[in-house]
């Protein structure tokens, strides 16, 4: 797809299309003893729900069932295909946007059906600086967020936890922020392992701080 | 996870950072809001090693139109040229020059307003702008208080009512 997304899990444990972020969620291997693809974030396996009847995608507790073994068909086709059903391959909508769930359909030859398996030791190095033309950000280069209303105020963080309007100060890195490239989170300054959060996983209006950096959508 | 476009931090639901109730107060949370395009909702990513800070006293703050704390008169175009003086040490009026304080201004960049060198009160619009007169008031940076310099008018930041002589009536003491 257009936005090379990739694979990743949700709750850690349903499929969905994300952008890279550093977590062990995106990381896979084939494990040779089970036959099965497995996830490094807690060596599950890849697993179509409900043994197979079903057609959408989780990491399960490792079995070797046929819902569970998929082969990679090589660079022509791309595609991760379930070995017993080898019609059945792992795909995504053809909306290409954050979030998108990953589940196995018929095999049709659609790009938002192919994959690229990219091996972590050849995988390009993660950027430590320059603009970061996605997000809008300059990578790991403190800036501040000055408010356009008349007084152009600057965000800052409130003991580490809410974000507040304030006349700017110098040198006061409580009102820094800056952009990891690994997380693709904004941090703070001051509170460097905290990331801006919106609070009760997206579901209220208000920004903080956390230290719980997971990359998801809020 | 948020991006930064076109002067929005805005996340893949279409919401957007703002300041809540678009109040520009200090202490003033930030939340999230459904874009609106509003002024409270625009953002300038500024660069540390790039960011200038606010201007000082004699340097020209470009958004206002004015050097900070450097006196002026503020001379109406009308075909006297009278100044914007004080009646009653309060009430805004044009008058002939005369060398009084109550004719000199200035650019305080702490409170984003226009004072007078007689008492140091700003700019301000009658009953917290309700009202279409002007006078001098102690400050408070309410946002009938906030005014710039631009192609020769004075405006108001938030309605844009301009600094104007009533009836365009060039006599002595015709309030403003």
């Amino acid at each position: 797809m257009k936005s090379n997304k990739y694979l990743d899990l949700i709750n850690n444990r349903n499929f969905v299309l994300k952008t890279q972020n550093g977590r062990r969620t995106q990381v896979w291997y084939f494990h040779q003893q089970s036959l099965t693809i497995r996830t490094r974030y807690n060596n599950q396996s890849w697993d179509i729900k409900s043994s197979g009847k079903s057609n959408d995608m989780q990491i399960w507790s490792t079995n070797s069932r046929w819902w569970q073994l998929f082969k990679y068909t090589g660079e022509k086709t791309r595609t991760f295909a379930n070995f017993q059903q080898t019609s059945r391959v792992l795909d995504t909508s053809t909306q290409d946007i954050e979030g998108q769930p990953v589940r196995v359909n018929k095999y049709n030859g659609g790009v938002n059906q192919r994959w690229s398996v990219i091996y972590l030791d050849k995988a390009k190095k993660i950027e430590t600086k320059g603009l970061n033309e996605e997000f809008g950000f300059h990578i790991n280069r403190p800036f501040y967020i000055v408010s356009e209303l008349p007084f152009n105020r600057v965000a800052e963080m409130l003991g580490g936890t809410n974000m507040v309007l304030k006349r700017w100060r110098k040198n006061t890195r409580q009102q820094q922020f800056w952009f990891d490239e690994k997380s693709k989170t904004i941090r703070n300054n001051y509170w460097k392992n905290y990331c801006l959060d919106i609070q009760s996983n997206g579901n209220s209006n208000n920004l903080r701080t956390t230290s719980g950096i997971n990359s998801r959508w809020w | 996870m948020f991006r930064y476009q076109n002067n929005f931090v805005t996340n893949e639901k279409g919401k957007v950072i703002a300041v809540s109730g678009g109040l520009d107060n200090e202490n003033r949370n930030i939340v999230m809001e459904q874009k609106n395009g509003k002024v409270h909702q625009r953002w300038r990513i500024i660069y540390v090693d790039e960011y200038k800070g606010e201007p000082t006293k004699g340097q020209f703050n470009d958004k206002f139109g004015l050097y900070v704390e450097r006196d002026f008169y503020v001379v109406s175009s009308l075909p006297d040229n009278r100044y914007l003086d004080l009646i009653n040490n309060r009430n805004m009026v044009i008058k002939t020059k005369n060398g009084r304080r109550t004719q000199v201004w200035y650019f305080h960049q702490q409170s984003l307003t226009i004072r007078t060198r007689y008492n140091n009160q700003s700019w301000d619009i009658k009953s917290a702008g309700r009202t279409n007169d002007m006078q001098i008031w102690s400050t408070n940076s309410g946002w009938f208080q906030v005014f710039k310099y631009q192609g020769n008018q004075f405006i108001n930041w938030s309605n844009s009512k301009v600094l104007d002589v009533r009836g365009g009536k060039d006599v002595e003491g015709n309030p403003v």
